[in-house]
């Protein structure tokens, strides 16, 4: 599982190539869903339909028809076998990360600066951004920091932050089944909340190329490293004040992803009210992250699938 | 340039389990077929998962944050312009906190 280490692979060494598609996808073999991804409003835009269907895709168009699928080639949904890994995709994700460094620029000079006042070196805060790659997750491994190093605590924090990355992989599977080698895992690697957004944007609006995915990720680790140092070498020069107006800015980046992400009222209203909703009331309770976060999430996303497969 | 033994053994730990979270559920998915109810979870994981971030952030920050919010919202709608939408929320934010006292 962790064979791959973080990408460094610059788009340059890419091949231009459509050949990713594998047959028959192993991701699927023998599975039965009996029915189709249906679409609740029937008027989504052809794009989201398509994305719909997907990860149910492959396996409805060989297994529930016929049993003998797998003794010869599979039929395969064309959308689905038509995703590729190029050097334009790349490009494309290295541009659409361009914005997002704004957002990220504040806490990555904050993560340094954190990193800088618990003792750690600059060789041991760029080797943590590179490698881990997750901010949340170092400035709360650095707030439990102490000397000796708190191995399993700094473990433990980083499971916390990031299981929520766990769905995510996941959830990109129209695209990561296609993928195999360097390509698949490092670009599982890279996966950030905001490359993830993007992501799923892309291919419900009908995008192919997965290289997109990788071309987000180089940008914004490659940045975060960079940052990360320099807020690090900046030390107290740049200590603004908690609730400084730069510090919205990681929020401000996700308010805009979600509109990027919504697919009108009909889908979208209750499935996200109540995420919302569930995530303060558990965070009221005080229950400790990531169980706010999850709960919302998940309850979100169940009421969506509750909601789907009852529309027939 | 110091690196010592015990921080970067919390590093490499970190970056192991900090990778098995990335990796691990598509892993597990590639080998294990969900149920179609979790299928169809899955693929509605992503707006709920922001929605909750978005809410969760905003509930700790004053009311000024929440227009801002909006004026990222209505920027983002009618640009689609994402570090405009930035910039806005930004600007927001250090315009209308000395007027709501945040």
């Amino acid at each position: 599982m962790a064979e791959a280490p973080p990408p460094e692979t610059p788009p340059a060494h890419s091949t231009p190539t459509g050949s990713t598609a594998q047959a028959p996808t192993p991701a699927t073999p023998g599975a039965t869903v009996p029915e189709p991804a249906a679409d609740p409003t029937g008027g989504a835009p052809a794009g989201a339909a398509t994305a719909e269907a997907g990860r149910a895709g492959d396996s409805r168009t060989g297994d529930s028809r016929t049993g003998d699928s797998h003794t010869g080639a599979p039929p395969r949904m064309a959308t689905a076998s038509s995703v590729v890994f190029t050097r334009v995709g790349l490009r494309r994700g290295n541009r659409a990360a361009i914005p997002l460094l704004i957002g990220l620029m504040p806490f990555a000079l904050v993560v340094g600066v954190v990193s800088q006042g618990k003792g750690l070196s600059l060789l041991e805060t760029l080797l943590m951004s590179a490698l881990v790659y997750a901010g949340s997750s170092q400035l709360l491994a650095l707030e439990l920091w102490a000397d000796p190093a708190p191995i399993l605590a700094a473990c433990l924090a980083a499971f916390a932050v990031n299981i929520r990355m766990a769905p995510m992989g996941a959830a990109l599977a129209p695209w990561m089944d296609k993928l195999r080698g360097w390509r698949l895992w490092g670009t599982l690697g890279t996966i950030v909340d905001h490359s993830f957004a993007l992501g799923v944007a892309d291919i419900r609006s009908g995008g192919k190329d997965a290289g997109y995915l990788m071309g987000i990720g180089v940008v914004l680790w490659t940045a975060w490293i960079l940052l990360v140092g320099v807020g690090h070498v900046m030390g107290g020069l740049v200590r603004l004040p908690p609730g400084h107006p730069l510090f919205f800015a990681a929020t401000a980046t996700f308010v805009a992803l979600l509109v990027t992400l919504w697919r009108g009222l009909a889908r979208d209203l209750w499935p996200w009210a109540t995420a919302a909703l569930v995530a303060v009331a558990a965070l009221r309770l005080g229950l400790p992250q990531p169980v706010p976060l999850l709960a919302g999430a998940l309850s979100g996303a169940a009421l969506a699938a509750w909601r789907e497969r009852r529309t027939p | 340039m110091m690196l010592r033994l015990d921080v970067l053994l919390a590093i490499i730990g970190m970056a192991l389990v900090t990778y098995a979270c990335r990796a691990g559920g598509y892993a597990v998915l590639r080998v294990v077929r969900p149920p179609p109810f979790i299928d169809a979870m899955l693929r509605h994981i992503p707006g709920p998962l922001f929605a909750a971030y978005v809410a969760l952030a905003l509930s700790n920050m004053g009311p000024e944050t929440w227009l801002a919010a909006a004026a990222v919202v209505l920027t983002q709608w009618k640009t689609g312009n994402l570090g405009l939408s930035i910039v806005v929320g930004v600007l927001a934010v250090a315009g209308l906190r000395p007027l709501l006292g945040g």
